[in-house]
């Protein structure tokens, strides 16, 4: 339970995130949900795999894709948890009235991210013990250092995706367009097929993407396997590069969406 | 109308990320054939990501009805109003199949063009015939998720919904590849039947109605099923309200 502190940002801070785990925990859903992306971690690897079913029978190769649906998963829970809501925020009109408080609008989304996170690790863990034994995948990371910091810089990319979505939650009247489009698109071009299995057009894509580094060493610390021609210390700045440039762009316009809505309302 | 063409737009926006992973990972036809029965993946999947998309918009759309009218007290004024609840479910699912029909044709029109040009008109209308009959069962689930979120007051069932639906309907892939336990499962959804149908008209003009059966045998058991659980569901709805 947060207390007040001296300083009010961290006070505001605490209370959401501690808001948002009580919302998240509360009832079914959190289980529901779960269980639903672990369910779809099957599907989805299954729906790449089975175009080359040669494939289903090379452990490196459903290796390789199975962690790239993770980052999908991670990204598309990060998506529906803050569209679901702000989507109930905006109908109930609390969003409304966070906006009368003056409470920065980014901090109330990003409160949201921790719940949202322990949903994905829990996915993760459970799939590791029940959907990567099923295709042959084995769940123990290969190098476990970077494996960790892979995993952390992929979702704090994700929650910076999730912040940029929320202006579009936040103003547009049907926001499952634009999840849909962003979950599919987005793990797409930053790495969900690995590096090396991509077109050319594709991998020019990926290494300009900078949201594709983090996948690569989620990915990397997993398999032990190098995807991408890069140095892991080059790697590391993009991907603070990358995630630092999301933020900031992401920070500014929810900032400038929120005034517009003061003035305008929702 | 707009939802329409953003499910269309987004249905083919789904193939096409599938069939680029396909090509990254190097498509294998004859792997392909063995398992499946077709060489060419896209249009399989094309078919299959259809009704899979289909089938999630009905089921969402019915458990978002439910859930909003539920929060708003909606739901508890349909129930006290003179009008037999199965005429609103019926009324209801009518718009959604024909939802349900003009999605499938736009989101596969190059497919149904060449079955056009390839076998003739009739392989479509029967093509349509059985994903109509096959949409009655959808609806039937979709109104059985719609009690369990009104029961639960959470429309988060709706995930777990689309995500079974996604992985175990047998649309995107042969359930064979699934553990046997889970293709068990698969086979008593009825998707699977309308897929391999469809598949079959559309792809090879050949009429192999083999799963027909079935799914008029899981339509009338869910049918069944669903007319007994929501008539239990609006009794216990108006002797006790919604929070019962």
């Amino acid at each position: 339970m947060p207390r007040n502190t001296s300083n009010p940002i961290l006070t505001i801070v605490l209370a959401e995130i501690w808001r948002a785990i009580r919302v998240s925990f509360r009832g079914f859903d959190a289980f529901i949900e779960v269980v639903s992306s672990v369910i779809f971690i099957l599907g989805i690897t299954l729906t790449i795999a089975v175009q080359n079913p040669s494939i289903l029978r090379d452990p490196h190769g459903v290796s390789g894709i199975s962690w790239g649906v993770i980052v999908f998963i991670m990204i598309s829970d990060k998506l529906w948890i803050l569209g679901h809501s702000l989507e109930r925020e905006k109908r109930g009109k609390i969003l409304e009235n966070i906006l009368a408080t003056n409470t920065p609008i980014w901090i109330h989304i990003l409160s949201q991210m921790p719940a949202a996170m322990i949903w994905t690790l829990a996915s993760l863990a459970i799939a590791s013990l029940t959907v990567f034994p099923m295709l042959g995948v084995n769940p123990v990371p290969a190098d476990p250092l970077i494996f960790i910091a892979g995993y952390v810089l992929s979702e704090t990319m994700a929650s910076g995706i999730a912040l940029t979505y929320s202006i579009a939650a936040m103003i547009m009247r049907r926001p499952w367009i634009a999840t849909n489009v962003l979950q599919f698109v987005l793990p797409v071009i930053s790495g969900m097929i690995p590096y090396t299995y991509a077109p050319q057009y594709l991998k020019e894509i990926m290494s300009v993407n900078p949201l594709s580094y983090p996948i690569e060493m989620l990915r990397r610390g997993a398999t032990g396997i190098n995807y991408m021609p890069i140095d892991p210390h080059l790697m590391i700045i993009y991907s603070l590069v990358g995630i630092a440039v999301i933020y900031i762009i992401a920070i500014a316009l929810t900032n400038h969406i929120a005034r517009r809505l003061r003035r305008t309302s929702i | 109308m707009v939802s329409i063409l953003a499910v269309v737009g987004l249905t083919y926006l789904f193939i096409a990320l599938i069939a680029l992973a396909g090509l990254a990972i190097g498509r294998d036809p004859s792997g392909f054939r063995a398992i499946t029965g077709y060489s060419d993946p896209l249009s399989y999947q094309s078919i299959g990501a259809s009704i899979v998309v289909i089938s999630m918009i009905i089921i969402s759309s019915m458990g978002q009805y439910i859930n909003s009218a539920s929060i708003s007290g909606r739901l508890e004024s349909l129930l006290a109003a003179p009008v037999r609840i199965s005429t609103v479910v019926i009324a209801t699912s009518i718009p959604m199949i024909i939802f349900g029909l003009i999605t499938f044709t736009l989101s596969s029109l190059p497919i149904v063009y060449k079955a056009i040009s390839n076998y003739g008109l009739h392989v479509v209308l029967i093509a349509t015939a059985i994903l109509g009959l096959g949409m009655i069962p959808i609806f039937v689930l979709g109104l059985l998720i719609s009690l369990a979120i009104a029961k639960i007051g959470s429309p988060i069932a709706l995930n777990l919904a689309q995500a079974v639906i996604f992985t175990f309907s047998g649309s995107l892939y042969p359930v064979t590849i699934l553990p046997e336990i889970l293709g068990f499962f698969s086979k008593s959804l009825p998707i699977i039947y309308i897929a391999d149908s469809l598949r079959s008209l559309l792809i090879t003009g050949n009429p192999d109605l083999g799963g027909l059966p079935t799914l008029l045998l899981i339509t009338i058991a869910y049918g069944s099923i669903g007319g007994f659980l929501y008539r239990r569901f609006s009794r216990t709805l108006r002797s006790g309200g919604v929070l019962a």
